[in-house]
């Protein structure tokens, strides 16, 4: 049986300036912009106990916490410490697979240090991360990633959660759906109507019915919550694009429709373009129409982007003159291909209009289009892609 | 109507308008070339919807009247024909075309199907039309090409009262080049650089008269005029974005620096931003690039000024490349810093200055 660690530091940007400003410590504290259209790229665990979250708008955040500190957020510096962390990481085991600059999954099956226990290791790094950056990295210890990856939300902050083998239909049998990877609030809401409320009920179905339902994705969810996840921890796995997608609760009709939804696709893909650390060259704009029709179109920019606002303008265009809009549509997804280590990267001369020519104050994070009115979208499903594959 | 002119002065003259008709006719009509008679003279016009071109031949015209048909396939027969003059005649609704013993008739359209070409009664300015036409073509490269790219995409004119400038950028990089002369007219326009590139082509000698107008920047020479559809929204303040410290100047040869780079970009990685290195100290700049095939590098002499002693930048290869370009004889290259835009400029020549951020690598 394999030993699966999945490491995810606590609030990561917030902790990191909450450790490098003796003033922010014990306050809530927001990375992000504070202006009108600024986005909460990562809150401390004092701003989320006032209900704050990561990628909520700034207004909003300041709104539920007018004691929020915001702090401009410094990726140079959260660069070096995730380098900091992974050597630790890496001195532990070579299978280390990141994820993002500050979440890895770790096989330490064949550990090259430390002891012979999952658990004990992960304690073991985790003090090592504590004295060596000053940061706290939460760990879930498993024999599969998909049950480590959860195991590790629960630990959070500051923990350590193990699931054993033997322990891990139990574990699963009350999950509710939504924490699997994939299952958005759409989702979710058919899986209610046959009467799916956790990972346990989704166990108990016939594989076929839920592939009759979701299609491949069905067949998927039902191994993973039976906790059938064989897939191997992959140092080498190169990611090749950072996308976000949202399925409408409503299908959107015409352009206008479609363009109020953009802003925040745009940002998501952006954060999670940062939270990886890279930046990409190519656009990808994907669109599902009501027949399950799947049209995506690519551009290519003259430089590298992790910028909501420039992936914004450019989907944008790409929406309203390449992508064929006669039918409703389901779906609407960006994402960013073409991917470079974000290390170097060519900056734009000007702060204001980004590299895009647009009017317009251009934020941290956040695109130049008003985002439509907290709720209007409410039950529509934000999936991750390229962050994850789904087990084979 | 029968109109006889020379065939190489119509081959010329619908070149011009030829050129900037769509070959597709997306929009209805703008495939179209319109032929308008004058009793001494032929003239032809078309427009693409952001530039409207007219070229005016002298002609022996009998008759007179509108006339429309496609504008490529009568380009082409007025090229291939044999003859040095060519006759056209209107009869039926078709244009024979006939030189020597050839003789072809193509279909006319109505040319209330044309759009009509609309040009500023108007040209209240002027300027040196060579010298206009080099100044545009100094900063054409800077220009955004990307259709996302908004108003990037255009070059902006400052018509002052003792110079005129264009400046484009895409965002990355900037230049701006001066005509030293007032155009008599006041105004910002910016005009898209596609349109920029077609202005350039009909620049030739001696002066070219100008006007700002109703959302359009039009020129007009001895034989054609072309009106330019004006782009809206509004250009960045570049002066702002110009340092005015810095901590090391060089000045070498233009060309030194910019067949040393582009022998050594040959290694630069193109897929990870074209990455050169520069690094100056004690009077020598080292250009090196690294990538998949291997490495190069090329030491220059050059005069080394300023307060810092030595300076590690990296830059894309093709803008400094393209800043370069403009330049002959001596280059002035003010560095900010390692993290803030470079000046290139001619020290003995205010008259281009260009701008190149430089990457950022930590």
């Amino acid at each position: 049986m394999r030993r699966i660690v999945h490491l995810d530091a606590d609030a990561f940007y917030a902790s990191v300036e909450q450790r490098d400003d003796p003033r922010l410590r014990g306050v809530p504290v927001a990375v992000g912009s504070a202006s009108g259209r600024g986005v909460v790229m990562t809150a401390s665990y004092e701003a989320r106990a006032f209900g704050v979250k990561s990628a909520m708008p700034s207004a909003e955040a300041a709104r539920r916490c007018p004691e929020l500190q915001f702090v401009a957020p410094r990726m140079d510096v959260y660069r070096e410490v995730s380098r900091e962390i992974f050597a630790i990481y890496r001195s532990y085991t070579a299978a280390v697979e990141p994820l993002a600059l500050d979440e890895a999954y770790l096989d330490v099956s064949e550990p090259l240090r430390g002891p012979p226990s999952g658990t004990r290791i992960a304690e073991r790094i985790r003090r090592e991360v504590r004295e060596r950056t000053g940061l706290t990295v939460s760990a879930g210890v498993s024999y599969c990633k998909f049950v480590a990856k959860l195991a590790s939300d629960d630990a959070k902050p500051d923990g350590v959660k193990t699931v054993p083998p033997e322990a891990a239909a139990a574990y699963l049998a009350d999950l509710p759906v939504r924490r699997i990877h994939g299952v958005g609030p759409r989702t979710a809401e058919r899986l209610a109507a046959l009467g799916v409320a956790t990972a346990g009920d989704v166990a108990a179905q016939d594989p076929a019915l839920l592939e009759a339902h979701f299609g491949k994705v069905g067949r998927d969810l039902w191994r993973m919550a039976r906790g059938e996840d064989d897939r191997p921890v992959d140092p080498n796995r190169v990611r090749k694009s950072v996308s976000s997608e949202t399925t409408f609760a409503r299908d959107r009709v015409g352009l206008a429709e479609l363009a109020e939804a953009l802003p925040g696709v745009c940002d998501d893909t952006a954060h999670r373009a940062r939270r990886a650390g890279v930046r990409g060259r190519g656009v990808v704009v994907k669109v599902k129409d009501d027949q399950h029709q799947i049209h995506t179109r690519q551009v290519r920019l003259p430089a590298a982007t992790d910028d909501a606002a420039t992936l914004h303008a450019v989907a944008a265009e790409v929406l309203a003159t390449r992508v064929p809009l006669d039918r409703p549509v389901r779906l609407l997804g960006v994402g960013v291909t073409a991917l470079e280590d974000g290390t170097v990267h060519q900056p734009p001369l000007f702060e204001v209009g980004g590299a895009v020519g647009f009017e317009g104050e251009r934020e941290v994070g956040r695109a130049a289009d008003a985002r439509p009115p907290e709720g209007s979208g409410g039950a529509d499903d934000r999936d991750a892609g390229g962050d994850e594959d789904p087990p084979a | 109507m029968n109109v006889q002119v020379a065939t190489k002065r119509l081959a010329d003259a619908l070149n011009h308008v030829e050129r900037i008709v769509p070959t597709r006719n997306a929009t209805p009509g703008t495939n179209l070339l319109r032929i308008d008679l004058t009793p001494e003279s032929l003239v032809l016009s078309g427009t693409n919807l952001d530039l409207d071109v007219e070229a005016t031949l002298p002609a022996d015209v009998r008759g007179e009247g509108t006339y429309a048909l496609p504008a490529h396939v009568f380009a082409q027969v007025v090229r291939a024909v044999p003859g040095d003059e060519v006759t056209l005649e209107a009869t039926d609704g078709e244009l024979s075309v006939t030189s020597g013993d050839f003789a072809t008739r193509l279909q006319l359209v109505d040319p209330d199907n044309a759009p009509r070409p609309t040009f500023p009664d108007v040209y209240a300015g002027t300027l040196p039309a060579k010298a206009f036409a080099t100044a545009l073509g100094r900063v054409r490269y800077a220009a955004a090409v990307a259709e996302y790219q908004a108003i990037f995409r255009g070059v902006k004119m400052e018509l002052g009262d003792a110079t005129v400038r264009a400046i484009a950028t895409d965002g990355f990089r900037l230049a701006y080049a001066d005509v030293p002369e007032s155009s008599g007219l006041e105004g910002e326009p910016i005009v898209p650089a596609r349109s920029v590139d077609e202005l350039v082509k009909v620049l030739g000698d001696g002066d070219v008269d100008i006007a700002v107008d109703d959302g359009q920047f039009a020129i007009r020479t001895d034989s054609v005029r072309m009106s330019a559809k004006l782009m809206e929204g509004t250009f960045p303040d570049y002066k702002r974005v110009i340092p005015d410290a810095f901590p090391i100047t060089l000045t070498l040869e233009a060309s030194a620096l910019r067949d040393a780079v582009h022998r050594v970009a040959v290694m630069a990685d193109k897929t990870a931003n074209n990455r050169v290195d520069l690094f100056v100290k004690d009077g020598t700049l080292q250009i090196t690039a690294e990538g998949a095939y291997g490495r190069a590098q090329e030491a220059l002499a050059v005069e080394q000024t300023g307060s810092d002693p030595e300076m590690a930048l990296a830059y894309n290869a093709k803008y400094l490349t393209d800043a370069l370009a403009p330049l002959d004889g001596a280059l002035r290259l003010d560095l900010s810093g390692a993290t803030s835009p470079s000046v290139l400029s001619d020290p003995s020549d205010a008259t281009y200055l260009a701008m190149v951020v430089p990457l950022r690598t930590g």
